[in-house]
């Protein structure tokens, strides 16, 4: 005889009778289907407000929400950024909560090499253990940047020195250059300039789409934008002129720029008594950039460049030679920085800081610890030792995630967490990152996919999407800043995933600092909001805030962070990092001549590194359009017998892969290029998997001087058809 | 000739066994996808519960007279053999924990709305047609549904209501509640995703052929009472996602 069975259900009131007549009509699924679409008729959705997670600019973003599945996107005309427009990349990503790839539970890899689900409690546990005791071998590297407050605290409590970003492969020569001389983040006034130049869009060829709005602007203005890159990009469409150069030469023109406004007397002096320090020595070390110099460097005829410093000079101070965001300048050459620096100081000597039409110095106020602790979160010592591998990048605050590789590689790291970034995709060298991160005791890595780089992690970790969160407050710079969060749309789908500040929390508990986490997300946002007299409710419905008394002057001065208070055209901070106190022209590290091709790598306008990869829409319209194509100039394809679409072999100095080729005459003769999105080998990104190759792969693992940016485009390649 | 009412109350008497029976059956369905506690597994599994949830599929497989419905009409040997040998406790939360998670090289996620065009209600959404998307219209109406009925959606299946262990749930819940008719017509309209789940199942090959046995016995007691025309409900969604 059988025991009798008690029939368990998963539903609550099963047991007694259900309302059977309250779905009269409604248990058939085609009455169901009839009656929701005359609804969703006369419905638009509800409108709810965030922010975009599709890149860096982190754009204003409002969405309608029907059944908590959303109807459409658009931009918040409030934030500076995104000014009432999504780009296509915000579009696509809306689906990435929804996607069957994504984690839903804590995994553990077993001695087999297969992940099982594992508890939260387990996880946290387990991790606290294996990271092992030592923290100052424990590494964090974040690649989004989320609730970064909340990963610093963390390490700092830990009393480890270790936080990277990954920076290193896109905005950190910006990011040096513009704290080590000015100490604050211009942005373009595009709108109101009559000339701009812009400097190699390859390695970002995405703009924010209230520049693209500006560009419209300033062109029907009658105003002009001249394009000086190796590489025609989507992003010329917007341009007057193209200018190709030879890549990694971009400081050549800049320096012959300079040049030709010390030469002729056509810079603000004002400016330059008021508000520089060590122009003098800047001025003496530019004149030995002529333009016949510049234009053995960069290919470009000297006329032209004398001419392009003309315009600049005769535009002014409604000319700026635009900041770009990475390539020539964030991370591409050994000379980056300085092209950075000289971006900056041009600018400057156009006289054009804080001008209409200018380079404008927002004043997004900075909450320090101090400021937070006043506001009820404590202010933790802070860890006096530097980070792994910060000798090699004294003006990065030694954060390079490059360091971090090595350190692994050297045994320094033994235990890492990463959070949304996969370096065996996005990182250099793919052999070196990977072997580093087999190197590890223990890996653990928190993302919303099994990418590549999760699938070597002893402990992977569900992160709850864009749309079902609340992040750390954030701002956004212009003419006027905003303060801006991002707040859930939908309701959170896997109920197992959670934040990066939960994934802190429980962590901190488990090394036994979660006294250092009495706040949550809410708090330290409220805390922040009130710092900024800025309404924490209200940004919780708008997401975007104006913050009170940031508005920019036209004419006024920013305030200089730099030890001498002033713009630094000789700097101290660059000579203690043993460099040149002012720029000077240096050679990219690696020639590219003849048979030997400079592998440009850059970005595309609907993808943001491999993050949104695995977003099927969005990697349709690459398969469509054959965006995973290398990019090779027409007259060097025909000299070696390629066409378009044959396959060709391209080699390094470290290795090799094979792509099919995109004939055109809009990228130098000297160059070839591809993006940077392709290459998936987990089978787990079903969207990405196989689709392309991953181009960073075959260039060296390397940094460049002082700022430890990890100069990816410093390759050299030759090209071969296959089978010829 | 008519009936007399004692051999009516015998066949509505025989009817609700039916309906009883098929009810226990779509539970201990239900279970196979879905963690249950050990104690309730173990108990499921005992000899005589499991022959009597195996009789319940022969009957549910059958028409209402006909008692000589074998397992092998319906399902392969392997699956047979399978199905005759429900997985321990232990190794069944191994396979769950394996291929009922997410983001896994091998997850086999049974979810409706996974093997769906993401809807064909709200055209609205640019990516309508998509499929591979929790979410989806079936885990709208399910959790519409199951809030009409005065139930909650559990937290575990927040994510998709539209599980395969709450469908087949929901389903005995139904017949239960005396809504045959409700039941029968639920259970025919939303098991047609089955035939592209099982496409996961078999890839997984032969630790998976109890849980393929389990989801080829739905599929058929599905078919049972699947829309009377000639296109199966998986036939108009092919089309209309065409």
């Amino acid at each position: 005889m059988s025991n009798k069975m008690t029939r368990r259900s998963f539903l609550a009131g099963s047991a007694g009778a259900i309302a059977l007549a309250g779905v009269s009509g409604y248990v058939s699924f085609g009455a169901w289907q009839q009656a929701h679409a005359a609804n969703y008729q006369n419905t638009g959705g509800e409108r709810r407000c965030t922010l975009c997670d599709g890149c860096s600019n982190q754009c204003g973003m409002s969405i309608w929400i029907n059944d908590e599945r959303p109807l459409r996107a658009m931009g918040l005309t409030g934030h500076p950024y995104s000014r009432g427009k999504i780009c296509g990349r915000g579009q696509g990503l809306i689906t990435l909560p929804y996607s069957e790839d994504r984690l839903t539970e804590p995994l553990k890899k077993d001695k087999s090499g297969s992940f099982s689900q594992i508890s939260w409690d387990q996880a946290f546990t387990e991790i606290a253990e294996n990271l092992g005791s030592d923290s100052s071998k424990i590494a964090a590297i974040q690649g989004h940047g989320t609730d970064s407050y909340f990963v610093r605290r963390f390490m700092t409590a830990i009393g480890s020195p270790n936080y990277y970003t990954d920076g290193a492969f896109n905005n950190c020569d910006i990011t040096a250059a513009v704290e080590n001389i000015s100490g604050a983040y211009p942005s373009p006034d595009i709108a109101n300039a009559n000339y701009v130049l812009s400097l190699d869009k390859s390695y970002y060829d995405g703009m924010r789409p209230a520049e693209s709005a500006d560009f419209e602007t300033l062109r029907e203005r009658g105003g002009n934008v001249v394009v000086v890159d190796p590489r025609l990009t989507s992003f010329s469409s917007m341009a007057s002129e193209w200018v190709p150069c030879r890549p990694g030469s971009e400081l050549a023109l800049l320096l012959a720029i300079a040049n030709q406004m010390i030469l002729k007397g056509s810079y603000d002096r004002n400016f330059v008594n008021q508000h520089a320090n060590g122009f003098q020595s800047f001025a003496s070390e530019m004149g030995q950039y002529t333009p016949d110099w510049a234009s053995d460097k960069t290919g470009i005829p000297a006329d032209k460049i004398a001419s392009i410093a003309a315009d600049l000079i005769n535009n002014a101070p409604r000319s700026l030679v635009e900041m770009s965001w990475a390539g020539a300048f964030g991370c591409g050459y050994q000379n980056s920085a300085d092209t950075v620096r000289m971006l900056l100081l041009v600018n400057a000597m156009l006289g054009n800081t804080n001008q209409e039409g200018g380079m404008i110095y927002g004043r997004a106020p900075y909450i320090s610890d101090s400021m937070l602790a006043s506001a009820g979160i404590s202010q933790l010592d802070q860890v006096s030792d530097s980070p792994v591998g910060s000798d090699a990048a004294p003006l990065s605050s030694g954060s390079s995630a490059v360091g971090a590789i090595r350190g692994m590689l050297s045994g320094d790291i033994t235990g890492a967490i990463l959070f949304e970034t996969n370096p065996v995709q996005d990182f250099t060298d793919k052999d070196q990152v990977t072997q580093a991160l087999n190197a590890l005791d223990c890996l653990v890595v928190c993302d919303t996919m099994m990418t590549d780089t999760a699938q070597l992690a002893d402990y992977v970790l569900p992160l709850t999407s864009y749309l079902e969160r609340t992040d750390t407050i954030q701002t956004a710079s212009g003419i006027s800043s905003v303060a801006a969060v991002r707040h859930p749309v939908i309701d959170q789908i896997h109920p197992d995933t959670k934040t990066v500040a939960e994934i802190i929390s429980g962590l901190a508990d488990a090394e036994g600092v979660g006294d250092d986490f009495n706040f949550d997300v809410d708090d330290y946002n409220r805390a922040c909001a009130d710092l900024m007299n800025v309404s924490y409710d209200g940004l919780q419905s708008e997401a975007v805030s104006s913050i009170p008394n940031t508005n920019v002057t036209y004419g006024s001065t920013p305030t200089y962070r730099t030890s001498s208070g002033r713009l630094d055209f000789s700097s101290n901070a660059f000579q203690d990092a043993g460099l040149s106190a002012v720029p000077t022209w240096t050679e990219p590290k690696r020639e590219a001549s003849g048979d030997n091709l400079r592998l440009l790598i850059g970005s595309q306008a609907i993808h943001t590194n491999t993050f949104t990869s695995n977003v099927a829409r969005l990697m349709q319209v690459s398969k469509t359009y054959g965006l995973d194509r290398l990019w090779i100039n027409s007259d060097y394809a025909q000299s070696i017998g390629v066409s378009e679409n044959d396959e060709v072999e391209v080699t390094s100095d470290i290795g090799s892969f094979r792509a099919r080729a995109h004939v055109t005459s809009c990228i130098h003769p000297e160059a070839v290029w591809m993006a940077e999105h392709y290459g998936a080998t987990s089978q787990d990104e079903t969207a990405a998997y196989n689709v392309g190759v991953p181009v960073k792969s075959i260039v060296p693992l390397d940094s460049e001087p002082g700022t430890g940016a990890a100069m990816v485009q410093e390759a050299v390649v030759t090209v071969r058809k296959v089978g010829a | 000739m008519e009936r007399t009412k004692a051999q009516q109350a015998v066949s509505k008497q025989s009817e609700d066994h039916q309906t009883d029976s098929l009810a226990d059956v779509l539970s201990t369905i239900s279970h196979c996808f879905a963690h249950v506690p050990q104690n309730v597994w173990e108990a499921e599994i005992q000899y005589g519960n499991w022959n009597n949830f195996l009789t319940g599929c022969r009957s549910a497989l059958t028409p209402l007279d006909d008692r000589a419905c074998v397992l092998e009409n319906w399902i392969s040997t392997p699956e047979v053999e399978a199905i005759k040998n429900p997985p321990s406790y232990e190794e069944k939360t191994q396979f769950a924990s394996h291929h009922f998670v997410g983001g896994l090289p091998e997850s086999a996620v049974p979810v409706e709305s996974l093997y769906c065009p993401w809807s064909e209600t709200d055209m609205r959404i640019p990516f309508a047609g998509e499929k591979g998307m929790y979410g989806g219209d079936s885990a709208v109406y399910m959790k519409s549904l199951i809030e009409r009925m005065g139930m909650q959606v559990p937290k575990e299946f927040q994510a998709c209501p539209d599980h395969l262990s709450l469908e087949a749930d929901l389903a005995a819940v139904i017949l239960r509640s005396g809504g045959e008719e409700q039941g029968h017509m639920f259970l025919g309209e939303r098991f047609g995703w089955l035939t592209r789940y099982r496409l996961k199942l078999l890839r997984l090959g032969k630790e998976a052929y109890f849980y393929l046995a389990i989801v080829d016995v739905l599929s058929a007691i599905s078919l049972r009472w699947a829309p009377d025309d000639d296109e199966s409900e998986d036939d108009e969604l092919e089309d209309k996602a065409s």
